[in-house]
């Protein structure tokens, strides 16, 4: 959406990420989503007395692989701090998480808006643990609490106000969900509140340098709505200041069934929240040898991935987009070229390598997830394997098959399992590339006496080739290599 | 830092604001009494700012110490029953609590 022509809107996304880790942040009760209510507490999580937070150091680790993965500072030093408020999902009446020291600052997050590549950065990436849930019975005296996920590990990641769309906020925000599947942190599920985002945005007059009153969105717990929350609070923003009026700083829920947004909180009403260091957690360390293994045996994010293979396998964006979807399918395609025969990274690709790349690309992203994505499946259920995939390139690309029997050895690979190998054996397809082989046949038709007034005719006019050629091929009961066995033929006939 | 001026005085607005924020009920002759005793009481820790701390590094905790970090394992829980027998309300397997948010059916879940 075009804002308008006078104004252009500003927006930092606050994206708050369930770590997936097996125990909560500070305490073993399990972190699972889900379960029957209050079945994962400990003292804890209910913020009894005397019970006292132990940081999980898993909790920790994910962060700094966020962190790394975003390209920022890694804080060997940070604190981590009480943050007061009451409400009843918040037993402790403060929730633990960092304050003026978190342990990632700055850095940057990539991805695509289209075909441009954009880079919003960031202000810090922090530790916080959840709080838990609220359930509200409408009409009801009382509201209902679930401890569940209360304590359970979260990173909030802070973007500067550097997104000027909505549409790029949804690319931001997927991008952030996608980067975290692939970094293994989080399963970055929206529905089940594994991500959820709160938008701070404002509008100003086009080309201004100046920042507007912002509001605050909160609430936008789905992908669908993220882009049509901030759409609706910029041409709010736009109707107050056209119409000469003023934006107040509020925050203001999403209402999804109604389509638009609600005061919640106005400025005179915004809490003090008390930051302090927590006295039951001194400074959190980072011991430098255990940041290098984490940075070393980080995955590869999908923008790593996505320039590997446009420039080093030269497939197409599109193509590489497609691949870089999920980190499971990267990696099984990483297994079909490898199955295919081509050299491991960081080698170079010669030119053929690079063909051979993109038949890959090309058998996987339209034949196999062709077939998958009609049958709901994903590509963990495929029942071709990565290995079997690769083998199916090699043939043809070593002209072992064509690529017409190629479809038809892979629909069969598809359906009952089988290796290509075997396929090709029962079928009885394998190609005849051997010259020898070749040769022999193409002699026994143009040696044969029956054969011999055609000969004399050949030397007349050459289209009688075909002739030839066809009849060899049938000596090889159409297995022996076309262009092969017609650059013999034709060669024999010279002879003559 | 030398020559300090004791703090101002805790007007009774900034302990109204304290006490709200801290969810407790003062009534209006509390307010007096509160406003000079904790007046009094920020004065003489006030006295701290006359140290000059011009190259010590900020402190956060008393003892010098890291924070220790434990494996990502489960350990046992506290059964549910356990768990809501001291709860002042409970609703089958939830705590139960005067309705946040009355007239609001709306998911405003936490502040974090």
């Amino acid at each position: 959406m075009a804002a308008s022509d006078e104004f252009e809107p500003v927006i930092g996304l606050e994206v708050h990420v369930q770590l997936a880790t097996r125990s909560k942040a500070f305490c073993g009760a399990q972190a699972e989503y889900g379960g029957p209510p209050n079945a994962h507490i400990d003292p804890y999580t209910l913020g009894l007395p005397g019970a006292l937070p132990v940081l999980n150091h898993r909790t920790v680790e994910y962060a700094i692989r966020m962190g790394l993965a975003c390209h920022c500072d890694i804080a060997l030093k940070s604190e981590l701090s009480r943050k007061h408020y009451f409400y009843p999902d918040l037993p402790k009446g403060y929730q633990i998480s960092q304050f003026d020291q978190p342990i990632c600052q700055n850095g940057f997050v990539e991805f695509m808006l289209g075909s441009e590549r954009r880079r919003v950065g960031l202000a810090r990436i922090h530790i916080e643990e959840d709080a838990g849930k609220n359930l509200h019975i409408p009409g009801g005296r009382t509201s209902l609490i679930d401890y569940n996920r209360a304590g359970v590990p979260l990173i909030e990641v802070v973007s500067l106000p550097e997104i000027s769309s909505a549409e790029e906020a949804g690319e931001y925000l997927r991008a952030l969900r996608q980067l975290v599947r692939f970094l293994g942190i989080s399963d970055g599920n929206m529905d089940e509140g594994s991500l959820r985002c709160d938008a701070n945005v404002s509008i100003r007059p086009r080309g201004s340098r100046t920042l507007g009153q912002r509001t605050e969105l909160k609430n936008i717990n789905s992908f669908k709505y993220v882009q049509k929350a901030i759409e609706h609070e910029i041409l709010r923003q736009i109707d107050i200041v056209q119409s000469g009026g003023r934006v107040i700083m509020e925050t203001r829920g999403w209402d999804a069934a109604r389509g638009t947004s609600r005061s919640q909180r106005k400025k005179e009403e915004a809490h003090d929240y008390r930051y302090l260091p927590d006295p039951d957690l001194p400074p959190l360390l980072i011991d430098p040898l255990w940041l290098r293994s984490i940075a070393e045996t980080l995955p590869k994010t999908p923008m790593q991935r996505r320039d590997q293979y446009l420039e080093r396998l030269g497939l197409s964006p599109y193509d590489a987009s497609v691949l870089t979807a999920e980190r499971e399918l990267c990696e099984f395609f990483d297994r079909v070229l490898i199955a295919a025969g081509l050299p491991p990274e960081p080698t170079e690709l010669t030119d053929a390598q690079r063909t051979r790349a993109k038949q890959s690309a090309n058998w996987l992203s339209s034949e196999l997830l062709g077939l998958l994505n009609k049958d709901n499946r994903t590509i963990t259920e495929s029942p071709v394997s990565a290995e079997s995939l690769g083998e199916l390139v090699r043939y043809i690309s070593d002209a072992v098959i064509s690529g017409k029997q190629g479809k038809e050895v892979f629909a069969k690979m598809y359906e009952s399992r089988e290796t290509p190998t075997d396929i090709i054996e029962r079928l009885g397809l394998r190609q005849i590339s051997d010259p020898e082989i070749i040769t022999a046949a193409c002699r026994k038709v143009v040696d044969d006496p029956a054969m011999q007034k055609q000969v004399e005719k050949y030397k007349q006019n050459p289209k009688l080739l075909g002739f030839f050629v066809g009849k060899a091929l049938a000596e090889t009961q159409g297995k022996a290599r076309p262009e092969l066995l017609s650059e013999i033929m034709l060669r024999l006939l010279s002879e003559k | 830092m030398s020559g300090h001026t004791p703090p101002p005085r805790i007007s009774a607005d900034e302990i109204r604001v304290t006490a709200e924020m801290a969810r407790l009920l003062l009534s209006e002759s509390d307010i007096p009494k509160l406003s000079d005793e904790l007046s009094a009481i920020l004065a003489y820790a006030s006295s701290l700012a006359e140290v000059d701390v011009t190259d010590v590094p900020p402190m956060t905790h008393a003892v010098p110490d890291h924070c220790r970090l434990r494996g990502d394992v489960i350990e046992p829980h506290i059964s549910r029953d356990a768990a809501l027998r001291n709860a002042p309300q409970r609703e089958s397997a939830y705590f139960a609590v005067p309705a946040v948010f009355a007239g609001s059916d709306e998911g405003f879940d936490s502040e974090g």
